[in-house]
């Protein structure tokens, strides 16, 4: 076999490697056991570790002699260079030699403990202890993927394993709602201290006691390269400068792209833990999750969980809406992204949604609508008399909404853009209807299911949570709605197609009911511009580093605001991000001298 | 004389009426426009218009890639 051929001489086989290694060997002998093993054939990795070697990551092989009945292996380790870590292990996947990301925490010294558990009350389900005991099978704790759907307790996961590692945690969410939500079930389900606890979000900046503890914060605050304030760039040169145990990627379906790729790198991390519900991109960057974080370690079987009463029982269905004869013409007519405007605003499909909301309020439900469009939500919550949240919907009225919702028997209807997608937790919506989304975005799909499959009801007998996709036929929608249900269809969910609603006709009073409205209707829409037509932007109520808030305030005296009070007018001859000058003017012979000659 | 032209009667939904008026703009077939479901076309373009709807619908239809 290629592994492992335990030389005599410790530093012979290294220096083929790479001299400089050899003097490390003493302090590498106490952590594993045995020799030092000959690297195996790799010509390029072999190449790209030349230099200094920092103390990066370990290797380690486990070796059964061939012929012993020892129930301990011996242990082969050696070092590689933290940069070429991801080269190293992309190489390793291409020889067909897979390495997997193991830290052994109980025997790590180096980094200070953190005695944290899991409060005595928590319980751990079934599916989630097996998820677990993927993680720690070895008495290590492996680097990898735990996929789970929505409102299956992932969080509840990322806790227990961050419980057993007992080192620094590094819990990295999708926004600053989730790092409340983090926070909070980090206090609810372990014993951690709230000065344990530091959030890292635009608004807040906190450290915590100690020399180990929970840092949560947000891709966003630790991806961005840009100039950052003060106190953020302190905050992200600790947090690289900090060893952590466990780094906690929630929602790490989004790493895989450019932006938050480098998070993983530079962040020094034991071991890596995803937890996603989707592990699905439309482009084909989610393999590199493989050799970003670690392998898919577990999987949960959605119907499995939901027929034991974990998630919501959901029934499915794809609703079809004709379009009215002048709104397809327009539709054929345009050319550019306005389709997307004029399919989403068929009167048929208004009709429709009002229909299902009604029916649905009166039987007690609890509606989602989700518009992924802003100008449609707009047109759609106002038309249709009920709250609408996106992305400049400012927090406090995002929690007013949110809250009426939940508690108040009134509020059965809100409308929700993209915002609502991920990490939204709530609890008594029942049904969801989706109106609008963005092309064939599988995960999307999925993750809006997720908003309804931690009903609160989902344990009465003969509950079902009911998920509707409105469509307009004969457009591009029923291409994207189809591609979109992929995902689900996979977990073994079967999408209903309904081409008329019954009972639709009869019901009084829908909108849009004459031709006379309708021919308005498609003039607004025709009037709307092509910004109108566009997918809102997501993050466009998270914070980023450097955005300014709305005003910005300046104390001062009118003296001082003015001019009089020490300030002086200086001219720059640009900002320092121009690249350095080019030549110097030329001037006159003559005046040389006055100018200075410049080099 | 007489003069004779061969004519074909369509029933369609609005939908797909539209699609026909939109093409009628291009190369005259059609002889009457009946009401929102029916038309009355030149029966030497059936052909050609049929082939032109089909592929509209099939670029509407999602086609998964199945492994086999």
């Amino acid at each position: 076999q290629a592994r492992v051929f335990p030389t005599a001489d410790d530093t012979e086989g290294t220096i083929s490697k790479d001299g400089i290694i050899t003097q490390k060997v003493s302090q590498m002998d106490d952590v594993s056991l045995g020799g030092l093993p000959k690297p195996p054939a790799k010509p390029s990795a072999g190449g790209e570790d030349g230099g200094d070697v920092d103390l990066g990551a370990m290797a380690v092989l486990d070796n059964e002699d061939e012929d012993d009945d020892d129930t301990e292996g011996i242990v082969h380790s050696f070092e590689i260079n933290s940069d070429s870590y991801e080269d190293v292990r992309k190489r390793c996947n291409e020889i067909d030699y897979p390495m997997i990301e193991e830290y052994d925490f109980r025997n790590d010294k180096d980094n200070p403990d953190f005695n944290i558990d899991l409060k005595p009350a928590t319980t751990i389900r079934s599916y989630q202890e097996i998820s677990l005991s993927k993680m720690f099978s070895n008495g290590r704790a492996r680097s990898g993927i735990i996929v789970l759907p929505c409102g299956a307790g992932k969080t509840l996961v990322g806790v227990t394993a961050a419980c057993t590692i007992k080192k620094s945690v590094l819990c990295l969410c999708t926004s600053s709602v989730s790092v409340m939500q983090w926070k909070q079930q980090f206090m609810q389900w372990s014993t951690i201290k709230e000065e344990q606890i530091a959030l890292f979000t635009s608004d807040v900046k906190m450290r915590f006691q100690g020399d180990a503890g929970l840092v949560i914060t947000t891709f966003n605050m630790v991806a961005n390269k840009r100039k950052r304030s003060h106190a953020s760039q302190q905050m992200l040169e600790f947090l690289e400068n900090h060893h952590w145990g466990l780094m906690l990627l929630d929602e790490v379906h989004v790493v895989p792209a450019n932006m938050f790729r480098n998070v993983v790198s530079r962040i020094v991390a034991h071991s890596k833990l995803g937890l996603t519900a989707t592990l699905v991109r439309e482009d084909e960057k989610i393999d590199d999750l493989n050799f970003l974080i670690g392998p898919k370690l577990y999987e949960a079987n959605w119907m499995d969980l939901a027929n034991k009463g974990h998630i919501a029982t959901v029934q499915c269905a794809e609703v079809w809406c004709d379009m009215t004869p002048e709104f397809y013409k327009a539709y054929l007519e345009e050319r550019s992204r306005k389709k997307l405007l004029i399919y989403v605003m068929n009167p048929n499909k208004f009709r429709a949604c009002q229909y299902l909301i009604r029916f649905h309020e009166a039987r007690g439900d609890k509606t989602i609508v989700f518009v992924d469009n802003v100008y449609s939500l707009i047109a759609y919550a106002k038309t249709l008399g009920k709250p609408y949240i996106y992305g400049v919907t400012p927090q406090a009225e995002r929690m007013r909404i949110l809250a009426n919702f939940q508690n108040n028997p009134m509020l059965r209807t809100i409308f929700l853009s993209k915002v609502g997608d991920t990490s939204l937790d709530l609890p008594a919506a029942t049904c969801l209807i989706q109106v609008s989304s963005h092309y064939g975005s599988r995960r999307q799909e999925a993750q809006r299911l997720g908003r309804i499959l931690r009903a609160n009801r989902r344990n009465d007998e003969g509950f079902n949570a009911f998920f509707y996709s409105l469509v307009s036929k004969d457009t591009q929608e029923m291409l994207y709605s189809a591609k979109r249900q992929q995902f689900l269809i996979d977990q073994g969910y079967s999408f209903k197609v309904i081409t008329h609603l019954e009972g639709i006709d009869e019901c009084p009073d829908l909108v849009y009911g004459d031709e006379e409205s309708q021919k308005k209707l498609l003039h607004t829409v025709k009037m709307a511009s092509d910004a109108d037509a566009a997918v809102e932007k997501k993050g466009a109520g998270e914070e980023g580093p450097g955005q300014p808030r709305g005003a910005r305030r300046t104390a001062g005296s009118l003296k001082g605001l003015s001019g009089a009070s020490n300030m002086a007018y200086m001219e720059t001859s640009g900002s320092s991000r121009r690249g350095p000058r080019n030549e110097p003017p030329e001037h006159h012979p003559l005046f040389k001298r006055h100018f200075g000659t410049k080099k | 004389m007489v003069k004779a032209v061969k004519g074909t009667f369509i029933e369609c939904d609005p939908a797909a009426r539209e699609v026909l008026l939109r093409l009628n703009s291009e190369e005259k077939f059609i002889i009457e426009d009946l009401d929102r479901t029916h038309l009355f076309i030149n029966s030497t373009h059936f052909e050609r218009i049929q082939r032109v709807l089909d592929e509209l619908m099939d670029a509407n239809t999602y086609k998964a890639n199945v492994v086999s």
